[in-house]
């Protein structure tokens, strides 16, 4: 008989049924160590710590980028192309151009995100972000979309990587790309524009012509130019970014969104303003920003996070990791309750959740590694969390259970 | 796939397919063998290619993921071999790689005490131990499934995960002398 109860971290690791139920998750190993966990009879810091060792040899693991992995596609891709001229095969067939979705393999350990609450109210935004706003609310689309001028191509990587040269030129996933249209030399007054919209349950990556990097979450709309002329670097934004500045001693980086205003000369943060939403929010990771909202200038440093909401502002300092994590495909959280997550995930996967009116009352915390499908993650989660739950066509519906 | 396996053909897009289904896995079981990305790469580029080419070869794995892991170690020892730079990779302390800074940003930046215990418990460990701890960490794989990928019995599979595990006991009840627990 196992004496679960003298496990010390070590033993965990050392036990195939706590291997699998991280590693595979399959539901009779997660059932077992869900009961002993509610009946007490292991050491729960012991188990949590076995958790966490786990997680940190997984992260030690050195993840190939999305950059490798694709050269790597396309060079096996060509390799086989050769060959097949080379000639055993008759039939000529086109090269494929397919994406690359990494089924992710790593567990998930317990944990979720802030929700931010829907609400109606929205802030007046300054007026030259009106225009902008019209545009984001455009029909909904599932598919990544860049647009220039007349012309709109459509990307069908779920994370893609779009970058333009100092000269404007645009690469996708590091292929030069040719919108084809005659677009207006750029000068200060009318600078070439482009739209990328990135819906939900997808995200993207944007370099920009001076070097800044943009990392871009799911449901966001990035409107920037293809060159950066004149005295300022501006962006637009409705959604959630976090962009590492490239420096510039004489040229400011300003992000606009409808909540406010944020200039930097060179630095990392992150900035949340979906304007369906009613809370935006900046964190700073490195370097300064300034934040203009209505008219009034503050001045952040790293690890300060201002939050703005229609009822006013605040600000704090903390770790910004959670706010920032998501980039890496990883959401933290502290203590955040079941419902909040549920609703976080529904929106990053882009799905709907309904969810019982009373509150289970489960908090959970920890980390949350996104993967690319929904389903596995909700299952590990259901596992953890005492819910049950159904789903058709993309529609979750959630039943907490009742441990009485 | 419908065809009969007789009139069977693979096609770029069923190389594709099988890529992009274990890319990932394949690259990090293939470091955690021999720590050199451009060979690990070279190993799986002729492993797919030997796959489209080789009928046999493609219909065996297609389902199996231990058979694959098995012919990327085999295709990287093999390259090892031919690059003569080690005899035989289970007579080989290759030292742990430490991160690439140059893609920093990508990876998940936290550095917490756990961490640093785990990259200190990693440094004692060889080439073999690291590959058990992969293969049943990341993989979760059984004392079965690993036998056959590495090409030893069983029971000296269980022998090298206990000895690995025990060399990490040691460690953990050194970090805790030092932290007084």
């Amino acid at each position: 008989m196992k004496k679960y109860r003298d496990y010390k971290c070590i033993d965990f690791l050392d036990d195939d049924s706590f291997i699998r139920a991280q590693t595979t998750m399959n539901p009779e190993d997660c059932a077992l160590w869900n009961s002993l966990i509610d009946n007490c009879e292991i050491d729960i810091d012991e188990f949590l710590e076995a958790n966490l060792m786990l997680e940190a040899w997984m992260n030690t693991q050195q993840e190939p980028d999305a950059e490798q992995l694709n050269d790597l596609r396309i060079k096996i891709a060509k390799s086989i192309e050769q060959a097949q001229k080379a000639g055993k095969r008759t039939r000529i067939k086109k090269l494929l151009i397919l994406s690359a979705t990494a089924v992710g393999t790593v567990a998930a350990v317990v944990a979720c995100l802030f929700y931010f609450p829907l609400n109606n109210k929205q802030q007046t935004p300054p007026s030259e972000y009106t225009q902008f706003r019209i545009i984001n609310q455009e029909q909904p689309s599932d598919v990544i979309r860049l647009s220039s001028g007349n012309e709109e191509m459509k990307i069908d990587e779920a994370n893609p990587q779009v970058s333009y040269d100092s000269n404007g030129t645009l690469k996708i996933n590091r292929k030069v790309i040719d919108l084809k249209t005659a677009k207006p030399a750029a000068t200060t007054e009318n600078p070439a524009m482009n739209r990328l919209w990135v819906p939900f349950g997808k995200r993207a990556q944007l370099t920009l012509s001076d070097g800044s990097h943009i990392w871009i979450n799911t449901g966001t709309v990035v409107v920037y130019p293809e060159r950066f002329v004149g005295e300022a670097r501006e962006i637009y934004v409705d959604g959630e970014i976090y962009v590492d500045v490239a420096k510039s001693d004489d040229k400011p980086f300003i992000v606009k969104t409808n909540a406010m205003e944020i200039s930097v000369l060179g630095t990392k943060f992150n900035v949340a303003a979906y304007s369906r939403d009613n809370i935006s929010q900046v964190a700073l990771v490195e370097g300064s920003v300034k934040v203009r909202q209505n008219e009034n200038d503050l001045n952040l440093e790293p690890g300060q996070v201002f939050t703005t909401t229609s009822e006013g502002n605040s600000l704090k300092t903390t770790d910004t990791e959670i706010y920032t994590s998501w980039k890496n495909g990883i959401y933290i959280l502290d203590n955040e309750p079941i419902e909040k997550i549920l609703l976080k995930l529904a929106r990053y996967y882009n799905v709907t959740m309904t969810l019982p009116e009373k509150e289970s009352g489960t908090i959970c915390f920890g980390k949350l590694k996104l993967r690319d499908e929904l389903d596995p993650l909700m299952k590990n989660l259901s596992q953890i969390a005492r819910f049950n739950y159904a789903v058709k066509d993309n529609r979750y519906t959630i039943q907490y259970i009742d441990d009485e | 796939m419908t065809h009969s396996e007789n009139e069977f053909n693979i096609e770029l897009s069923d190389i594709s397919t099988l890529y992009n289904t274990y890319a990932k896995d394949m690259y990090q079981y293939g470091m955690s063998l021999c720590a050199d990305e451009f060979l690990v790469a070279d190993a799986i580029h002729d492993l797919m290619l030997d796959f489209y080419r080789y009928k046999e070869n493609f219909l065996n794995i297609r389902n199996n993921k231990a058979y694959l892991f098995s012919a990327l170690r085999h295709k990287i020892l093999f390259l090892l071999k031919k690059s003569a730079v080690y005899a035989d990779i289970n007579d080989v302390d290759i030292e742990y790689l430490e991160y690439d800074t140059k893609n920093e940003h990508l990876k998940f930046e936290e550095k917490t005490d756990r961490e640093v215990l785990i990259r200190e418990m990693l440094s004692h460990l060889n080439q073999r131990q690291k590959e058990v701890l992969f293969l049943r960490f990341h993989e979760g794989m059984t004392f079965n499934e690993i036998s056959r990928i590495m090409n030893i019995n069983p029971q000296s599979v269980q022998n090298l995960f206990q000895r690995t595990i025990n060399k990490l006991r040691k460690v953990f009840s050194k970090n805790e002398k030092v932290q007084g627990l």
